[in-house]
């Protein structure tokens, strides 16, 4: 379904692509085009601003994770996986949520590694608990909220408190409830993941006569991962620079009616807005006058485990509907766990 | 099997054509000095290691595309090529990558503006965050209330709206300045350990002839004024940025600001001061001006806010780095 969607939203923007590549070329100014459709000059700057911002910041984060998923591909076999993983599945998530300590990754970079890990045997709840937990957990993220927050030392803490307890609820739910691969299989990689299985195992030395192309591999696979995340990047970031570009903070937040509104409202627009969990916080702080501390702690929670472009990114690697189910999940989890932070801890 | 070979050179090819022309859009925008419009600077050492990386990793695409041309097939049996129901839709996938790289290249670099700030929403108050916790109003109670007299004759303007019971309440149980500082400059700037940096810095440019709101530090000076602003009203201020305009100021009102990175543009939030200027029709969006005024305090939007009465307004070229950063050595 997310790949009908996908090739759906392909088509449109390509169309939409072709159309402007035809004004480009012919010499027509695309001002002059945007202009029929009522965008202004200043909108457009807006837009191509954010959209060539979000996907420059992306950009190394993510060349990082499809290089380190091709390293863990050709160079780590699935026994040596098994052994840095622990067997009680309650110790696994507890150590999936404190992975990020260790191994601070972005979330867009953290998606195609950890396809290759759940492919090399990482049991799937810890997966997507790291998936989850690492971009608040981890020492980056730490700083910049705190110095955002420089005057309520106590949000830093709810943030951690709150992500840690949401990626353990999930992590939990996960082990519990799930019982179907939700990998996606697509017919290409699991071409990949089969034949190199066999070399693995069977033949290595046979089907790989010069050695150093093993490097040149890890290169080449890291393309083809690059191209099949990036093009998720790059209609996220795109729809991102809309949303931002078009849509005003102030009529998002005449929306929000009662405090609970509040709660949804904030997460709403940091799944929208999708930024990065190093900068959300000073994001987040901007708010502080206008909504509640919980509603700014869904924000702060909710954003760095659940925002649109990487549900997009998600969706090319997991199945839909449990991506869906997931990211329901972790809504209703944030939201219930910011009211009670908030009655709890920043309100006492 | 000879047109797959070719199908398979080509996907090689177009691929190291746009990892290169990611590479190369890098390597363009830090000539220009340009890549500064778009990413922080203490995030810009990453992109350009990544623009490598897509170097590297495109010529190994080359590299491939050269060794099928040879003949020899690729080892890993492992080749990027999709296996689509339509061929079409695999280089189509391709168009999603040359567009955007295609129109940036194309067209001019540009900042984001008083357009996005309208967006984004000004913020006139940088030090909401502590209102809300009531700090603030605690600070603007202090001075008179205490009973010793030399305060008062010391920093008269710290008085302007003492004594207000009703911002009592705000004040709650956070102890303030509980012990009595001897240095009466210190005690118009009371703190708790979390806006002592900000007291500090207040304290240092509180006897500037006119205080300047740099570019290293134009949200920490912007906070530091709304945070002690009654110790500053009457002060003299210089400050620069984008005029900037919100539904329901009055003809004579306008916000000068800039906006502040902390990672990529994304995350860009505008700050700045309202001013009053009878000429401020002049002054189109946008605009950049320098401006040198005297503080005041208004309320704005239901907020106390810093009002600067502009005495002197100056044209000026946009500053080359049109954004201001987080100054992470601040009250170190």
């Amino acid at each position: 379904m997310a790949n009908a969607i996908f090739r759906w939203s392909l088509n449109l923007v390509t169309f939409g692509c072709l159309i402007w590549l035809y004004f480009l070329f012919s010499g027509q100014h695309p001002p002059s085009l945007s202009f029929l459709t009522g965008i202004t000059g200043s909108e457009w700057q807006g837009l191509k601003t954010v959209f060539v911002s979000i996907f420059l910041e992306a950009l190394p984060f993510i060349l990082l994770g499809v290089l380190v998923s091709s390293f863990l591909h050709l160079f780590v076999s699935e026994d040596s996986m098994r052994k840095f993983m622990p067997r009680n599945p309650v110790l696994g998530v507890v150590y999936a949520c404190l992975l990020g300590v260790f191994l601070p990754v972005c979330e867009c970079g953290m998606i195609p590694i950890v396809r290759r890990l759940i492919g090399k045997g990482m049991p799937v709840y810890i997966g997507v608990t790291y998936v989850l937990a690492a971009p608040v957990i981890n020492p980056v993220t730490y700083a910049a909220t705190a110095m955002a927050f420089r005057a309520d030392p106590e949000m830093v803490y709810s943030r951690l408190g709150l992500a840690f307890a949401v990626a353990l609820a999930v992590g939990l739910v996960l082990y519990a409830a799930l019982r179907e691969n939700p990998l996606r299989t697509t017919r290409r990689s699991g071409r990949h993941d089969h034949s190199y299985d066999d070399h693995n195992h069977h033949h290595h030395d046979h089907e790989h006569p010069h050695r150093g192309n093993r490097y040149l591999a890890i290169l080449t696979h890291a393309s083809d991962e690059f191209f099949e995340m990036g093009k998720y990047l790059l209609l996220g970031s795109f729809l991102t620079a809309v949303i931002q570009t078009f849509v005003s903070r102030s009529a998002l937040v005449s929306f929000s009616g009662d405090a609970w509104g509040s709660h949804l409202l904030m997460m709403g627009f940091a799944y929208l807005i999708s930024l990065c969990s190093t900068s959300d916080a000073f994001v987040a702080a901007s708010f502080s006058g206008t909504f509640s501390k919980g509603a700014l702690l869904s924000f702060l929670v909710f954003g760095p485990m659940v925002d649109f472009k990487n549900t997009l990114m998600m969706l090319s690697v997991f199945r839909s509907r449990f991506v869906l189910k997931l990211i329901v999940l972790i809504a209703i989890l944030v939201f219930l766990g910011s009211i009670v932070a908030e009655r709890l801890l920043l309100y006492p | 099997m000879e047109t797959a070979t070719g199908r398979q050179i080509a996907h090689h090819v177009l691929r190291a054509l746009i990892l290169i022309g990611i590479a190369m859009y890098i390597v363009y925008l830090h000539r220009t000095d340009h890549l500064d419009l778009y990413i922080a600077p203490r995030m810009t050492p990453y992109v350009k290691l990544a623009a490598c990386g897509l170097y590297i990793v495109g010529a190994v695409q080359f590299y491939m595309a050269f060794q099928l041309w040879n003949g020899k097939p690729e080892d890993c049996g492992c080749s990027p090529l999709p296996a689509s129901a339509s061929k079409l839709r695999s280089y189509l996938v391709y168009a999603l990558f040359i567009f955007p790289l295609a129109v940036c290249f194309m067209t001019a670099d540009t900042t984001i503006g008083s357009a996005m700030a309208a967006k984004k929403g000004m913020n006139l108050n940088a030090f909401s965050a502590l209102r809300s916790k009531g700090i603030v109003s605690n600070v603007t109670v202090d001075t008179p209330v205490n009973p010793p007299a030399p305060a008062i004759t010391d920093a008269p303007e710290a008085s302007v709206d003492s004594g207000n019971p009703t911002d009592r309440e705000f004040g709650s149980g956070a102890p303030v300045a509980q012990e009595q500082p001897a240095n009466p400059l210190e005690r118009m700037f009371p703190h708790d350990e979390y806006t002592e940096a900000y007291a500090r810095y207040g304290m240092k440019i509180y006897d500037d002839s006119v205080i300047t709101v740099t570019e290293k530090d134009y949200m920490e000076t912007l906070s530091t004024l709304a945070l002690f602003l009654n110790n500053f009203v009457g002060k003299k201020l210089t400050i620069e940025g984008f005029v900037y305009r919100e539904d329901g100021m009055k003809d004579d009102q306008f916000v000068i600001g800039r906006f502040a990175i902390q990672c990529c543009t994304a995350d860009a939030m505008p700050y700045g001061v309202l001013v009053t200027s009878p000429d401020a029709k002049a002054y189109k969006d946008d605009t950049w001006l320098k401006i040198t005024g005297t503080i005041d305090k208004t309320p704005y939007n239901g907020q106390d806010t810093i009002e600067l009465h502009a005495e002197e307004i100056r044209k000026i070229k946009a500053a080359e780095d049109p954004y201001v950063y987080p100054d992470y050595d601040f009250g170190m």
